[in-house]
């Protein structure tokens, strides 16, 4: 009766009659057979703790009520004959009949059933079990667990296929690919949608890794198709987290981290310096350095140790609400994420704010909004030639170097006649001046949301409609001072704007309909997203004053000032469709389709089709399966499909009248001049097979595997046309690449008592690629050659691949010297040899080989979960083997390969180099001459990553005396990336990169849930 | 229930009609004008829709004389032409491969050394070809259209006289790039490619205004008399590289001749007045110059950089590096009050100290030796430099390029006048303009042919040293491999900084392979032969 009255209200006057008559019809009937009594009853879990706030309904109606404080609840105006349904966020609906009771006890029994998630895909949601794709979803526990800037630092180690190199600098994107590089030119990062919006403005800093209720990672066709032109590099699909039906909560976290240096390495002392530095000038000019005209001054400085910082915070707050009340569902958070990092200049600093509501107006309109609004600042102290002054320790930071000059200014090897020109154009060196002396900031405010309206047009019919709007703001500053040692005196810098808007609207008809043992949904979009950047940038030199820096740029000489300024914008209108049909739940299909137009492309291929296909068959649903004590779940699943990659840049297509003025008496001429276009231009194509099998024994055993086959074709890359034309290349779609590979996933309940549970994980992946095709049968392509790593685009070989000298061992004996010279007339005792493969007696970039991929042949992680009472363990490490790492300072100083100055190795190296009192050395001579990269130095790394130990105690409901109505409390204390193993000394153990140290962070978390 | 189920069919129609309603309306309302597909371009134009007025059209022009400014003070063609010479030796630097350059190493193959310009000449090639294929639909009168092409044909007739000393006979476009047709040109032949340079610039000298006519609004075109000088020295070359046919040197003594006779040009009184260095921007755009490029605040050059000493402060103005640098033999040849001799930076206290640094050849161009502690090989060549307080900020120079200079209009001529005739005294008086302008006493009379041409030879390294003309001239009168093989065996013998031991001697018909990615991408374009070394002048 309340149900209709409620009702009553949605409908105009032209229905009022009828309604009026059925309310009548209505209140008769049911007032007629009732006999109503009161209940009450206590809601408990399996521990026997009360449920606050569980939801007690009498099914069928809108009588219900909620748990209080103790679990208890009483219900009037109960039917004799009813049923009431008990809910609760987390536990098993639990269906009650009140038959004969008027006092009930119900134990809430946990929502274990994975199998029955709901995943979310393109457009729509879908129960696992109907999944024809590989799609792997990570869910929120998981998302916070390690302290990162960015949320998708989240996946390393956790999904299969899915490769994340880290970038410790605070406010940096790690580096993520799904199933390896498809392209050679457009991008290779996977698209982000975040509640549906698919992200053209890339970042996903700005988002609170709290406010996520779950990741998936879209990785075969099937699942990616749905967005055409953009899923060929994959899909990651956020969705931040709704307000939790029938219940509310009040959360509330606390994370404060120490952050630490890992990885540095270690020096050699004092004396072994000095032993060092002249050994090398010795053997490779005939001269000491320090010597008793030049003794060595009384100092030694660290300068690893001036320039990183010992310890620095990290901390992240955040309190969230959500709930449903009456009608509306509603989230909403507010965060605060602070971070300095380990250099000086270096800090990220977030606050973000969110809301997520949804309404039910009435039964046929339902509207609701994302809404997040994002503030952030971040510091990099970079420039352009000194963002590795890191890097550079390892070529100018002698210790005999003082950091400041006794005044208190800096000091630089040029300081000291004696030693500058051993410094060649690090004369002006000094570390600890040009962190401290540059500042490179940017702050972003960026808004992002959406408002949609769903319709509920007939039975199982809906029609959704929303408008998003993502806009980012970004100020960017930087400026260098007049202390910086590089500097003619005076500061420079400049500050600019830029705006980056991404509006998008969709369309979204869904049909869903059960009949028999039938299920079908069928979804249909049209989309339109626009994209625009603009920017504005000024800079100049020459400022007098440091104390304004460059905020005031009419400080500068107006002679060197610079502007720029720039816009540009691209479009996408897509209609999609899919069908998804189950068969009695054991044979399932999906199908999708998109056709995509982008304004990118050429006018003759402004629009492109993208289909596929997924089949899967539960086999457990079988009946000679169904009751099978061992197989308790079998799918296998298979698709086939074709995918987009639209990442080119703007206007690629188009000829183009260029600015290229000429200037006179100091007044600018307007010159324009003309380029060609290519109006065949369109999209990388790949085509994509992929077929798995998820697979679970005794219920605790979960294994998923899958094999892919993707090749990409109509590569976009630049291929060289008759110079004499005046242009040297043009833009076309040429070529191929293939991704294959492999993806096993296993997960295991070991233990699972009531006091004890032990899960555990491992994944593997490996992927393999090759270019199958370039242009016009040329089976080469040289990107870089030389006596260092060449990189050739070589048909039959990785995208990746890396070509270096064979190393054939140190020189040790005469005999060997004697040989060797025939090759390298100067080589000397100490020195490397290399194969001279063609045999002409030298060595030359002929003599290279493939040396491997920069790729790693198998990426793999590993978990381990143990929960002992109220304490809980988590262990997350991740790993890769066999790849070819590039070279930083930091070897060429460890083996001593051809640089203009000699540089200065780690302990480890120095004790290992060839010398006479050393015969056995691995590593070349100090001071060896003729020292190139090598399958030595550059090829086979591996590396493995304790990435998180989380240590947990759960103080359960109401811990503390006297205050009720907490319903969870937790503490954690969780030691990231403590224990790393490396086959390679740089401070990033996974890319061997020096430019920022490596982070460990010792983290206390507290959660608290009201 | 009947009631009920009537009820409940009337609801579904009821919410289907105003949902579709409010949907279509929703649809309508935000989609209509939402599919366009076209790009918008906001920072630059579609050329389909442009060259329709006279000003769109010198638009197109003044991208020519951009790419021309590019082209002619590329510091890499400037520094490897003059690195290969006797002139200049290789400073610190063993970037841009100077050091083989300095002892020719590996010139016949065609990637690492070479003469990376064949790409940016045909670059400025199709742009002035857009000039000449674009400007027939705009509505201008048809004299201001002939002197737009005029100025495009000049600029091609120079890039490809460029292209012609250095590869050898051209492929010739006939007209823009548009697409993809019709790019695969075969190569010309020398001849074809000499009668192609000398219509063009028969063209320009028809139809383009002198100096005067332009005005000094417009001193940076390029003028009648700068196409007559620059055929004239077609002409010479062509007539030297053609056993010394007269036919051709006649030609170009009439072309030098109408410029000299033109009374458009003249030398400054002080050589040092051409030179940014000591009078700033009066050096620009005088009576002696016929072509130049200019440079500006906000289009600067980095020319200064490339053959400066190594150092930056602020007495210098901007940034140093140190790549090439003016050989010791030619610093030393200079008489003490040659003027010229003033244009090379050998000293200079540092700012803010009273530490002097000063050049000491006996140092064989070692840096930091001695007490001067010299931070370079050599003394720096001024002739690019900027030392105002703007270069020393931003970098860029300010400082024009002279591409054609009237000095070196009167010494073709003296040339082109003593091949015909001898020395008589009009090419006496022509050398001896150029010579006494630096100098008191004048050039010694009564020399022979053959000395006179020596003596030419000679004023042409004093005057033009350092600016991009003294390869071409060596060349084409054969003076290139014995002054190579025998000042570069000296340098190597005496252990100079950085020269080493010469790996081969170039004869007068010397080519440079064309680069080999420009091959690759024209399958019909025909490669350089080998060279051969100059058999008169074994390698040891």
């Amino acid at each position: 009766m309340k149900n209709n009255r409620k009702q009553r209200g949605a409908y105009d006057e032209v229905s009022f009659r009828m309604v009026f008559l059925l309310v009548f019809f209505l209140m008769t009937t049911v007032t007629g057979f009732a006999q109503n009594k009161t209940i009450s009853g206590i809601v408990v879990d399996k521990a026997g703790e009360a449920v606050i706030g569980a939801s007690v309904l009498v099914k069928g109606t809108s009588n219900g009520t909620i748990t209080d404080f103790d679990g208890k609840f009483t219900l009037s105006n109960v039917p004799e004959k009813g049923i009431i349904t008990i809910t609760y966020i987390g536990y098993k609906e639990q269906n009650l009949p009140i038959a004969g009771k008027v006092t009930l006890k119900v134990t809430m029994v946990e929502d274990t059933e994975t199998l029955d998630e709901v995943v979310v895909v393109g457009y729509g949601t879908q129960k696992k079990t109907d999944l024809t794709g590989s799609v792997m979803s990570v869910k929120s526990e998981d998302i916070t667990s390690v302290t990162a800037n960015n949320p998708v630092q989240a996946l390393q180690g956790r999904v299969t296929g899915v490769s994340v190199v880290t970038d410790s600098r605070p406010g940096k994107s790690p580096t993520l690919r799904i199933r390896g590089n498809g392209s050679i030119s457009a991008g290779n990062d996977p698209l982000y949608v975040v509640d549906g919006f698919p992200l053209m403005n890339g970042s996903l800093n700005e988002i609170n890794a709290n406010d996520i209720a779950s990741m998936e990672v879209l990785k075969d066709a099937s699942a990616t198709a749905i967005y055409g032109s953009r899923g060929s590099n994959g899909v990651i699909m956020i969705t931040t987290k709704a307000g939790a039906k029938d219940s509310k909560s009040l959360t509330f976290n606390a994370n404060y981290g120490f952050q630490m240096p890992g990885r540095l390495v270690e020096t050699m002392n004092h004396e072994q310096f000095v032993d060092f530095i002249n050994s090398a000038y010795m053997n490779s000019k005939g001269i000491t350095i320090y010597n008793d005209e030049n003794p060595a001054p009384n100092i030694h400085t660290d300068w690893q140790r001036e320039t990183i910082k010992s310890s620095s915070p990290v901390q992240d707050y955040s309190i969230s609400l959500n709930g449903t009340s009456g009608d509306t569902q509603y989230m909403m958070s507010g965060g605060v994420y602070l971070q300095d990092g380990l250099l000086s200049n270096y800090d990220y600093n977030k606050y973000t704010f969110r809301t997520n509501l949804q309404h039910k107006f009435n039964n046929f309109i339902k509207l609701g909004t994302h809404l997040q609004y994002t503030y952030s600042e971040g510091g990099l102290a970079t420039t352009t030639n000194y963002e590795g002054a890191l890097t550079e320790l390892w070529r100018y930071g002698w210790p005999t170097l003082p950091v400041y000059r006794e005044d208190g200014s800096y000091a630089i090897p040029n300081d000291n006649p004696a030693i500058s020109s051993y410094f060649d154009s690090g004369i002006k060196w000094n570390a600890v001046n040009y962190y401290n002396e540059v500042k490179k900031e940017s702050s972003v405010s960026r808004l992002f949301g959406d408002v949609y309206a769903e319709f509920q047009l007939a039975k199982g019919l809906t029609f959704k409609t929303n408008f998003g709007l993502d806009i980012a703001n970004t100020r960017d500053y930087n400026y260098i001072t007049s202390d910086y040692t590089l500097s003619t005196g005076t500061g420079e810098g400049g500050n600019g704007y830029s705006k980056k808007i991404s509006r998008i609207t969709e369309n979204i008809l869904t049909y869903t309909n059960t009949w028999g043992k039938h299920r079908l949904t069928a979804t249909g979009v049209y989309s339109w997203q626009n994209y625009i950047y603009e920017n504005l940038s000024i800079d100049g030199k020459g400022f007098a004053n440091d104390e304004t820096g460059a905020w005031d740029i009419s400080q500068a000489n107006r002679e060197t000032v610079d502007y720029g300024s720039d816009k540009y914008q691209n479009s996408l209108v897509s209609w999609t469709g899919r069908v998804s049909y189950a068969y009695n739940d054991r044979y399932l299909l999906t199908a999708t389709a998109r056709y995509d137009g982008s304004s990118r492309f050429g006018a003759n291929n402004k629009w492109g089709f993208f289909p596929s296909v997924g089949l899967a068959w539960r086999a457990s649903q079988e009946n000679f399966l169904v009751d099978n004590k061992y197989i308790t779940n079998l799918k296998i699943r298979t698709s086939f499909g074709v995918t987009g990659n639209q990442e080119i840049g703007n206007y690629k297509s188009l000829a183009q009248l260029n600015a290229d003025n000429y200037i006179y008496n100091n007044g600018e001429l307007q010159g324009y001049y003309e380029s060609i276009g290519n109006p065949d231009l369109k999209w990388e194509r790949a085509n994509q097979f992929d077929i798995g099998v998820d697979l679970s024994l005794w219920n605790r055993l979960h294994i998923t595997a899958d094999y892919y086959y993707r090749k990409t074709s109509d590569l976009l890359y630049q291929v060289p046309i008759p110079s004499t034309s005046g242009f040297s290349s043009m833009l076309s779609n040429v070529g191929s690449v293939l991704n294959k590979g492999y993806e096993l996933s296993i997960t295991g309940n070991i233990i699972n008592t009531n006091d004890l549970k032990i899960d555990a994980t491992v994944n593997l992946s490996r992927n393999i690629n090759k270019v199958k095709e370039l242009y016009n049968d040329v089976e080469s392509i040289t990107l870089s050659s030389g006596l260092g790593l060449s990189r050739y685009l070589k048909v039959g070989e990785s995208l990746n691949s890396r070509y270096a000298l064979l190393s054939d061992g140190i020189i040790r004996t005469e005999e060997q010297l004697n040989e060797y010279r025939k090759i390298e007339g100067t080589a000397k005792l100490g020195d490397e040899m290399y194969k001279d493969l063609d045999g002409d007696n030298q060595i030359t970039a002929k003599d290279q080989v493939n040396i491997g991929t920069t790729d790693p042949k198998l990426i793999y992680g590993v978990g381990l979960n143990v929960q002992y009472k109220k304490f809980s363990l988590n262990i997350l490490g991740n790993g890769a083997h066999d790849f070819v790492g590039g070279t930083s300072y930091l070897q060429i100083a460890e083996n001593q390969i051809n640089s203009s100055v000699i540089c200065m190795p780690s302990l480890y190296a120095y004790e290992r180099m060839w010398s006479e009192s050393n015969p056995s050395g691995t590593y070349p001579a100090p001071g060896a001459s003729n020292i190139h990269e090598s399958d030595r130095i550059n090829s086979g790394w591996n590396y493995f990553v304790v990435k998180s130990i989380a240590l947990s105690y759960d103080f359960g409901k109401n811990p503390i005396k006297g205050i009720k109505g907490i319903k969870s409390l937790s503490a954690t204390v969780n030691f990231q990336n403590f224990i790393t193993f490396s086959n390679q000394r740089g401070y990033n153990p996974e890319n061997g990169d020096i430019k920022y140290p490596w982070v460990k962070i010792v983290n206390i978390g507290v959660n608290a849930k009201f | 229930m009947n009631m009920k189920s009537i009820y409940l069919r009337k609801k579904t129609l009821l919410v289907g009609r105003w949902s579709v309603i409010a949907a279509l309306f929703v649809i309508v309302t935000l989609f209509s004008g939402c599919t366009g597909l076209t790009e918008s371009p906001y920072t630059f134009v579609d050329p389909g829709n442009y060259y329709k007025s006279e000003e769109e059209l010198e638009s197109a022009l003044n991208s020519v004389y951009a790419d021309f400014r590019k082209f002619a003070s590329n510091y890499k063609t400037l520094m490897i032409l003059e690195l290969v010479t006797e002139h200049a030796m290789p400073a610190h630097a063993s970037k841009d491969g100077v050091i083989s350059f300095n002892c020719w190493q590996g010139v016949n193959q065609a990637t690492t050394y070479n003469i990376q310009i064949w790409d940016s000449g045909y670059e400025m090639i199709n742009r002035c070809n857009v000039v000449l294929g674009r400007g027939d639909g705009v509505n201008m009168s048809d004299e201001k259209r002939n002197q737009v092409y005029g100025q495009a044909r000049f600029f091609r007739a120079y890039t490809m006289f460029v292209l012609l000393r250095l590869y050898g006979g051209l492929a010739i476009p006939e007209s823009y790039t548009s697409g993809l047709n019709g790019l695969e040109i075969p190569r010309k032949t020398v001849d074809d490619t000499y009668d192609y340079i000398i219509q063009d610039l028969e063209y320009c000298i028809a139809n383009l205004p002198t100096r005067s006519q332009w005005g000094s609004s417009s001193y940076y075109k390029a003028s009648k008399g700068a196409a007559q000088a620059l055929l004239g020295d077609v002409y010479l070359t062509r007539g030297c590289m053609d056993n010394y046919n007269t036919t051709y040197f006649q030609e170009a003594k009439k072309q030098l001749s109408d410029v000299i006779n033109s009374g458009e040009y003249e030398l400054l009184s002080d050589y040092k007045s051409l030179w940014y260095w000591f009078v700033e921007e009066a050096s620009k755009n005088t009576k002696e110059s016929l072509l130049e490029v200019q440079f500006g605040p906000t289009q600067v050059s980095a020319l200064h950089c490339n053959f400066g000493i190594n150092v930056t402060d602020e007495s210098l103005g901007g940034k140093m590096y140190h790549r090439s640098a003016i050989s010791h033999k030619d610093y030393l040849s200079y008489q003490d009050d040659d003027v010229r001799k003033q244009c090379f930076l050998t000293e200079y206290t540092i700012t803010g100290t009273d530490t002097r640094r000063y050049f000491e050849p006996e140092y064989k161009g070692f840096s930091g030796k001695g007490e001067g502690k010299w931070p370079s090989s050599a003394p720096g060549n001024m002739k690019f430099y900027d030392r105002t307080k703007s270069c020393y900020e931003t970098g860029g120079s300010k400082a024009n390029l002279i591409a054609i200079r009237y000095s070196d209009v009167l010494l073709n001529y003296a040339e082109v006048e003593n091949y015909l005739n001898g020395p008589t005294s009009d090419a006496y008086e022509k050398l001896n303009k150029v010579h006494q302008r630096s100098l008191s006493v004048p050039v010694t009379p009564g020399l022979s042919k053959e000395e006179f041409d020596d003596a030419i030879y000679q004023e042409r390294t004093w005057e033009l040293v350092g600016e991009g003309y003294l390869y071409f001239d060596e060349l084409r009168t054969d003076r290139l491999g014995k002054n190579v093989y025998e000042y570069k065996t000296y340098m190597y013998e005496n252990g100079y900084f950085n020269c080493q031991k010469l790996q081969f001697v170039p004869q007068k018909t010397f080519l440079w392979k064309i680069p080999q990615t420009s091959l690759d991408s024209n399958p019909v374009l025909e490669q350089n032969p080998d060279n051969i070394s100059d058999p008169r002048y074994p390698l040891k």
